[in-house]
Formats: C-alpha cells, structure tokens, sequence
C-alpha cells in the first residue's frame, strides 16, 4: 500500500506541472494588455510601457513561463489582482473552506444516499423501491444542476420561506447549495450501482452465500457490492469531476464567496491573473481528492491497486475520470 | 433475438446473413424507452427546423403592455419582461441549444478520435504523450476548463461551440484508444498490415469503423451534456449571450425575475430536461442494443 501512494502522489507532480504551463500557456494568449487593465485607458504612453517592463511583460514567453512556475512552486505566490493589487493566493485561501466545504458535503450526500438508493433498487427489482428512484434518477441526471438551484429556491425559500434564498451563516444556508449540488451525483450513483449489482447479484458467488444460509444483508453488502464497486468507481470519477466544476454556478447563484465565485467574477473582470490562479487551485484540489478517493478504494477493494499496478504493462487501465 | 431468415438458391437453403445495422436498430425497436427517447428527440429537431412556422408568435417582438404575463391560452408559456412570448422564444431557441450540442460534440469527438486513433494505432512515445495530455486535461473539473476556455476564445455561438468541443476531445480520445488497443491485435488487423495496408487506411477503414459502437453511445450522451453546459455558460454570461433565445441565455434573464415572475425560469430549464432526457433514454437503449452480451 505505501508503495502504491507514494506512485500515485509522484504522478500528481507531472499533472500540477503540466495544468500549471497549459493555463498560463492559455492566458498568455488571451488578447488584450495588462498594462491597460490595470492603469486603464487614460495613462500616458510611456506609463504603460514602463509597467509593461516591470512586470516584465517584454520577456520571452519561455522566461515569463519560468518565473511564474518559479513565482507558484518555489514561493507559493498567485501574484496579485489587476483589478485590486490584492495578492491572489490570499483572496483564494480565504474562499477555499467554503468551496471545499461545498464540495466535500455534496460529494458525501451524493455517495451516502445514491449508493444505497442503487442497492435497494437492484434487491427490490421491478417493485416501487425500484422505478420509482430510477424514474427520478433518470430526470435528475437530466436537469442542469443550476436550474434545479433554481427551481429549490423558488420552492423552499421563495414560496415556502423555509430556508434562505441565498448568503452565508449557519447550516440552514448550506442545505440548497449542498442538496442542488449532489442531485446529479445520487442519480447518478443510484443508476450505476443498480445496473452493476444487478450483474453481480446473479452471479454464482451470491448463490452461494445465500445457499449457504447466510443472512440477507451480508450477502448484499459483504459479498455483493464490493465485487460491483468498479464500474461505480468511475462513475464517482466523474461525479467528483461535475461537482467541483459545477460547484461555481452553485456558488453564484447562493453568494458562497467560495474559489468558484471568484474565478467567474475574475472571468467577467478580465482579471487574468486570477483566472490563472484560481483554476490552478480547484485543478490541485480536484487531483488531490480524486487521489484519496482511489487511496479510499485501492484499500476496500485490492483489485484496483492490481490494476494500476499492470498499467504499464497491459496498459488497459479502467479510466477514473 | 431476431430470427434467422433462410433463402432459396439453386434449391438449397441457405441462412441469409443478416446486417448488423438492421439487427440493431430491431433490438432498438424492441426498447420502450429508447423509443420514446428517439420519437421525442425527433420531435424536437422537426421543431427546431420548422420554428418559425410553429412560433405563434414573432420571438423578438416587443410588447410591453402584455409584460410579464403568466401562462395563459394566448401565452402558454407566459410572456418576459418585456412582453416577448416566451413559447416562440423557447421554440426558436431549440435552434440554438441542439445546434450548439450537435456540432460542439460533432467537433470534440472528431478531434479526439483523431488523437485517440494516433494513440492507439501507434502506441509508445506518441501514446504516451497524447494520454499524459489527457489526464492534464481531465485534472481540471470540465466546467473550469469550460469557464478558462471561454476567458480565452471569447463569448457567442460559434466561440461556444469551439469551447465545448475541447471539453470533449479528450473524453474522445480515451475511449477511441481503449477500442482500438482492445482489437490492434485482432487478425484481421495483422491481415490488413500484411497486405500493405497503410496506416491511415488501416486506422480509418478497419480500425474505426470496428471501435465506433461506444463512441456513438458516448456522442449521444454528451449531446445532452453539452446542451447544459452550453446553458451554463450562458447564465454564467460567458456563452450564447441574452437576447439571444438560448434556453441557458433565457435562464439568465429570468433569474431576476425568479420571485415575481417564476414561469421565464421554469420553462427554459423544462425543455433542457425534456431534450437531455430524450437523449439519455436513447442512448441508454443504444448502448444495449449494440452490445447485447451485456444484457440479460
């Protein structure tokens, strides 16, 4: 196992250094001038060309690219703002409780009740406690997450007032942002682990802990769902990957002044910068939960571990994200 | 399964082989669900073609006196703030929305099935690179990428189309080279190499063709994930820009209003729903009549 992390926490240095040069690379492209977007458009010439030399704007691509990944690895700098000086990796860790709050909460609730809706669904096949959460599930996996914000707003704070429409404080404030932001990741969980207990539930394994005489309940949770844990791994691959990129238009839409937020105003500011760092920040922090979550599983169930141990050579590795 | 059908020639009977295609699209049929998902679909698009006929009404036009109007025999969906009809709107705006999913998914996957094809035919140092690209790509969460990509390439129709499809490429292209790295070693594919097929020809006509069965599962659902998350950008003022009647770009409009006027939110996010789910259950049953040693 020690072995494994510490493969898998290597890998994680190419991809941060590789996020890192793609979005500067972006950015670097971006038209328009920083000069302009931070003394605006009525400085003298000369002003925007000497902030230009400063910021050393006039360098090289290569050498401007070297001193940003310098700026970020070795000092652990964003830089600052254009639009308020402020320095970005301040303005960032401020938000980010609040958009790892929002994240981890909406990926627990979607694991904790999609997971179990799929089982009760696949042991109960055909009766109400399956199509009814199927039916469900399927619309939930077709509604975008921000419309259903929406719609909870209007309901449970517009017209029911039992909950605050939108801001910060205490836990009441959490329940939209959190429920809106795992609807897809239960549908989706639910629909996969029913499909994939199914296939296990008839297999001859199954038969034979029921033949047996083992209790029910062992049978589903002991013997039956860890063999159908794969195909549901990779379905929270991409559910992990929809909340904490879906997780800005959660955050807009409830004012959580979380990473999301900031990156969008940033998008809307021009603040380039910022753009850079913040999508630098949520890619980290992304990779980083994605790595536990396999360390999580690599531990439940060792057949994942086999595989990304023969990856290099067989070079079938199931994808997780 | 469907049944084997036999013809007479020269007087033996002989099993008539049967097209792959017709065998699918009868275990298609045989799908309630996919059905249902293909009618409505359909439905949808002849809606979108023929949406000037069908709007009651002129979708731009303003009419102040009849603002903010809720759902009624003449509006059936209500007006907006401004007395535009919101039904003519949503139906003209199936123009935008499925024209953005179509074509951005159309672009994703060609890119990517270009890379995937290269990755999978040649495998080594160039595999090893496009997939290093990828899992670069798949660290940031697809709606960042989206949000970055449209800082970069810039707001409206075509731009978003160009940045939903990057969003795609590298999905694409896994799931091409898993295809292809499961059948590289076929015979069929030694028998073309050693006939002196080139690789281009080999990757195009025995490769692809033989690998496209998931890739087109995988378009049809992500016509249906494009179509939200071309919505998304543009309530987030970073895609297909208001008054512009995209069902995300009227969303956008109506969320100020959600309070008063609740329908200008409500039926735009209907008819997303109606259309990704059409495409769900669709492909949902695609996927199993092209593969039905999988189902039971």
């Amino acid at each position: 196992m020690g072995k494994y992390i510490a493969k898998r926490l290597l890998m994680l240095i190419p991809v941060i250094l590789g996020v890192t040069i793609l979005i500067f690379t972006l950015m670097y492209f971006v038209p328009g001038d920083p000069a302009t977007a931070i003394l605006g458009s009525s400085a003298e010439p000369w002003e925007y060309e000497a902030l230009r030399e400063k910021m050393g704007l006039n360098d090289p691509y290569i050498v401007q690219l070297l001193r940003y990944m310098k700026q970020v690895f070795i000092e652990f700098n964003l830089g600052n703002s254009y639009l308020t000086g402020v320095s970005i990796t301040t303005e960032i860790m401020g938000r980010l409780p609040r958009t790892l709050i929002l994240g981890i909460f909406s990926v627990l609730v979607s694991v904790g009740v999609g997971i179990p809706l799929g089982v009760n669904a696949a042991v109960h096949q055909g009766k109400t406690g399956d199509w009814l959460p199927m039916t469900i599930a399927l619309f939930g996996i077709s509604m975008p997450g921000f419309w259903l914000a929406l719609m909870l707003v209007l309901v449970f704070s517009i017209r029911l007032g039992w909950l605050p429409p939108y801001g910060m404080g205490g836990i009441q404030y959490w329940i939209l942002p959190v429920l809106s932001g795992s609807f897809h990741g239960i549908a989706n969980l639910a629909r996969q682990t029913r499909s994939s207990m199914l296939e296990v539930l008839s297999s001859d394994y199954v038969t034979m802990a029921r033949a047996k005489g083992m209790p029910e309940r062992t049978v589903i949770y002991r013997h039956a769902l860890p063999n159908a844990l794969i195909p549901i791994i990779t379905i929270l691959g991409t559910t992990l990957a929809r909340i904490f990129g879906t997780g800005m238009l959660t955050e807009t839409i409830f004012s959580i002044p979380g990473v999301g937020y900031y990156m969008v105003k940033s998008v809307n500011n021009r603040d380039y910068p910022a753009v850079q760092g913040s999508v630098l920040i949520i890619a980290v922090v992304f990779s980083v939960i994605m790595l536990l979550t396999d360390l999580v599983m690599a531990a439940v169930d060792p057949r994942i571990k086999a595989q990304f141990a023969s990856r290099g050579k067989s070079k079938k590795k199931k994808e997780a994200a | 399964m469907a049944k084997v059908k036999t013809v007479t020639i020269d007087g033996h009977e002989v099993i008539r082989r049967q097209s792959q295609l017709v065998a699918v699209w009868r275990r298609l049929l045989m799908s309630p669900s996919a059905v249902i998902g293909m009618v409505v679909f359909g439905l949808l698009v002849l809606v979108a073609i023929l949406a000037p006929v069908i709007a009651p009404y002129e979708y731009a036009k303003i009419d102040i006196l009849n603002a903010n109007q809720g759902p009624s025999l003449q509006h059936i969906c209500g007006t907006d703030n401004v007395g535009r009809d919101i039904f003519s709107r949503l139906i003209i705006g199936a123009r935008y929305s499925l024209t953005l999913g179509l074509c951005s998914t159309l672009l994703g996957t060609i890119i990517g099935m270009f890379f995937g094809a290269l990755a999978g035919y040649f495998g080594g140092t160039v595999d090893e690179i496009i997939m290093r690209a990828t899992d670069i790509i798949q660290s940031i969460p697809g709606m960042v990428l989206n949000v970055a990509m449209a800082c970069v390439i810039g707001t409206g129709f075509w731009q978003c189309i160009l940045v939903l499809s990057i969003g795609g490429i590298s999905g694409a292209a896994r799931m091409l080279r898993a295809q292809i790295l499961s059948i590289r070693d076929m015979e069929y594919i030694e028998a073309a190499a050693v006939t002196n097929c080139s690789p281009g020809k080999t990757i195009l006509k025995h490769l692809i063709p033989n690998a496209f069965s998931a890739q087109i599962v995988g378009m049809t659902m992500s016509i249906g994930g494009n179509i939200m998350a071309a919505a998304s950008l543009a309530y987030l003022g970073l895609g297909v820009a208001p008054p512009t009647p995209e069902w995300g770009a009227m969303l956008s409009e109506g969320r100020d209003y959600l309070a008063k006027y609740p329908w200008m939110c409500i039926f735009p996010g209907v008819m997303i729903m109606i259309t990704v789910l059409s495409l769900n259950l669709f492909g949902d049953g695609l996927r199993d009549a092209l593969d039905p040693k999988q189902k039971k």
